[in-house]
């Protein structure tokens, strides 16, 4: 049996008010019956004693009576008014006279007495005897006695009766705050239990409460924090940065997945140490890279450096590294975080542009050179009938025109008809284009060939204007070309024919058209090329190899 | 004619057909002769290594039509010729190997060719 149930039994016993009224009820019940036993008793008791003393002193006043002695009878009598019970005591004679006697308190003796038996008159008992010798009757006793008065018996009872109503009471009050103490016991136990119980429940609630907060404040904040981490992601997808961090501890490194694939590499390419980052790195570049990231520590700066790496497929590319260094409380440096950028295509962007500024230069600069070459050069061979300002100035157009025809095609490849049209056009009044023949594929040519071949063809139609076939109203030019695909490399080969012009005499000496092209044009494309003063008209037949500098139209 | 150039016999590697007459036209002034003109880096390899040519010198354009003459440069060295770069890219397009090299900003004047040809060949004359 547990504890539990064994108190559980104690509760049962509770002493309850009926239980205690009901042994209120008992004690006085028990009480009365007592009194009224002892009431009957004490009855008993007096007759039988009072009896023993009137049978006592009937025989002990036997042979006073006898002998007439009444101071013998006096005497016993008198012996027994010490006796605080007896009232009254009398003998009396045969006669039923009195002999001797004595009555307290006022009572009387009655004068003569006759013997009767045992009487109670009220609280008085009274007891006659036969005084007898030898069956001789000599007269009789008469002995009366009082017992308590019934209002002194009554109080006497009551007072008792008293003590047991109050003993009653006192147990009913008892009881009943016993009871009710139980009971407040009782309901401060229930509302002790119930308050248990109720903060219990608050507890829990509050708890529950606080969980739910919690766990709703957890939720938002890593809601907060998956948004964030998920914009922050965006943010570096959308401008392809790559994020790491070194620990400078343990120069362990944590690489996200652009940072990896800045370098080329994928999740499974070891890249989580600061050694396997530093071994991606172009060689070149590792020193500068280690001293901005030490200075950057240093200075507690910002990081910037570019690098570049070698990817595993071989590519080269330009990172940008920017980043920052975390300390502690110390002041030491802990970590170093920041973010990575591929900037291969803006280093190219600048490589282009540098490139495209130093062609500019380089062509400028060679388009000078150019210019100077061609004032020298006409100054020195001056011509018959041409000033010089003529001259340079028409040699200079040419120049220019090659360059518009360049400009067209962004410096990519000018074409060899519109070069020589462009050329040869000047030289015939508008609706006369008829007297310039041009057949042949189409073919492209560099800057440098387009140059040249304009100034050779510029040579050739002014050599014509002056002295050939466009002096001559109906003069002709024709030009056409092809590729001999026999030879190796194959070659362009142009044919330039003057027709119906005037009779052609070879010249004296050779200008410095002429020499540019037999010898300067054959010199820059590794070809050939005759030059024939015929009388029906000047030939001129170039063999050029094709090159990248000339080349059939795709 | 300047006598320290007098005779000498110069190789031109120039792309550009009236620089190249030019150059041509002052070396001549400086009493020059001029071996070959090449056009081509191809070309230019197969005169510099043709040890049947007698060359004391060369003036070297370094980009021929996006080509540079270094391969041309290097058969110079081998054979222990002399020569000089002139470059519409200015001295800094001149790779790091060759930056010893006497360089020619295009355009130049013909002194200044005299003067660089004058220090850099005139001296190994016997």
């Amino acid at each position: 049996m547990v504890l539990s149930e064994r108190l559980a039994i104690w509760k049962r016993w509770k002493v309850g008010p009926g239980l205690v009224i009901a042994m209120a009820v008992g004690l006085l019940l028990a009480g009365l019956s007592m009194a009224i036993y002892n009431e009957y008793l004490t009855s008993g008791q007096k007759l039988r004693a009072l009896t023993v003393q009137a049978e006592i002193l009937s025989g002990s006043v036997s042979a006073a009576l006898a002998f007439d002695d009444r101071e013998a009878a006096r005497e016993y009598v008198s012996a027994l008014s010490a006796n605080r019970d007896v009232e009254a005591v009398g003998v009396y004679d045969l006669q039923g006279r009195l002999v001797a006697g004595f009555a307290k308190g006022g009572s009387r003796l009655p004068a003569i007495n006759q013997v009767r038996p045992p009487a109670w008159n009220g609280d008085r008992l009274t007891v006659t005897a036969t005084v007898a010798q030898k069956s001789e009757v000599l007269g009789s006793v008469y002995l009366r006695t009082v017992r308590e008065p019934l209002v002194r018996r009554i109080a006497r009872y009551g007072g008792i009766a008293l003590l047991i109503i109050m003993a009653s009471l006192l147990l009913i009050v008892l009881g009943v705050s016993n009871n009710s103490l139980a009971l407040a016991h009782r309901s401060l136990g229930i509302e002790m239990d119930e308050r248990g119980k109720a903060e219990a429940a608050l507890r829990r609630s509050q708890e529950q409460e606080a969980a739910a907060q919690l766990t709703l404040a957890t939720e938002r904040g890593q809601a907060a924090l998956r948004q964030s981490q998920q914009q922050l992601e965006f943010a570096l997808q959308a401008g392809r940065l790559g994020s790491w961090e070194l620990d400078l501890t343990t120069r362990k490194l944590a690489a996200s997945e652009f940072f990896r694939a800045n370098f080329g590499l994928g999740p499974d390419d070891p890249l989580d140490r600061y050694d396997e980052l530093f071994a991606r790195v172009y060689p070149d570049d590792r020193d500068a890279l280690a001293q901005a990231i030490n200075k950057a520590i240093a200075e507690a700066s910002e990081l910037e450096a570019e690098h570049r790496t070698l990817t595993p497929t071989g590519e080269i590319r330009w990172i940008l590294v920017r980043g920052r260094a975390v300390y502690d409380e110390a002041g030491t440096p802990v970590r170093l975080a920041g973010v990575s950028l591929d900037i291969t295509g803006r280093k190219m962007a600048e490589d282009r542009q540098r490139a495209l500024l130093d062609e500019l230069n380089h062509r400028v600069k060679n388009t000078l050179a150019t210019v100077q070459a061609v004032a020298m050069q006409t100054s020195r061979t001056k011509s018959a009938g041409t000033s010089f300002e003529s001259a340079f100035l028409a040699r200079i157009g040419a120049l220019a025109r090659a360059h518009d025809l360049l400009t067209e095609v962004a410096w990519e490849g000018a074409s060899l008809t519109r070069v020589i049209s462009r050329t040869l056009e000047p030289y015939v009044a508008q609706g006369q284009l008829d007297r310039i023949s041009l057949t042949g594929p189409e073919v492209r040519l560099g800057p440098n060939a387009a140059v040249t071949l304009t100034m050779a063809f510029h040579e050739l139609a002014t050599n014509a204007g002056k002295y050939g076939s466009f002096s001559a109203v109906a003069g002709q030019v024709s030009v056409d070309w092809r590729v001999d695909s026999a030879s190796s490399p194959p070659a362009l080969e142009i044919d330039w024919r003057e027709m119906g012009g005037p009779a052609v005499a070879p010249p004296s000496r050779r200008g410095f058209g002429s020499r540019f092209i037999e010898k300067g044009l054959a010199r820059e494309f590794d070809g050939e090329v005759h030059l024939t003063f015929s009388p029906e008209g000047v030939c001129c037949r170039m063999r050029l190899p094709l090159s990248t500098k000339l080349r059939l139209a795709a | 004619m300047i006598p320290a150039l007098n005779g000498l016999r110069l190789l031109v590697v120039e792309d550009e057909t009236m620089l190249a007459m030019m150059i041509e036209s002052m070396l001549d002034d400086l009493g020059c002769v001029v071996v070959d003109v090449a056009g081509t880096v191809a070309r230019g390899v197969a005169l510099a290594s043709d040890e049947s040519l007698e060359i004391d010198g060369a003036i070297l354009d370094v980009n021929l039509g996006g080509e540079k003459v270094y391969p041309v440069a290097e058969a110079l060295i081998s054979r222990r010729v002399p020569f000089i770069f002139s470059t519409g890219y200015g001295i800094d397009g001149i790779a790091a190997q060759f930056s010893h090299v006497p360089a020619l900003a295009k355009p130049y004047r013909q002194e200044a060719l005299e003067g660089m040809l004058v220090s850099t060949l005139g001296s190994g004359r016997a």
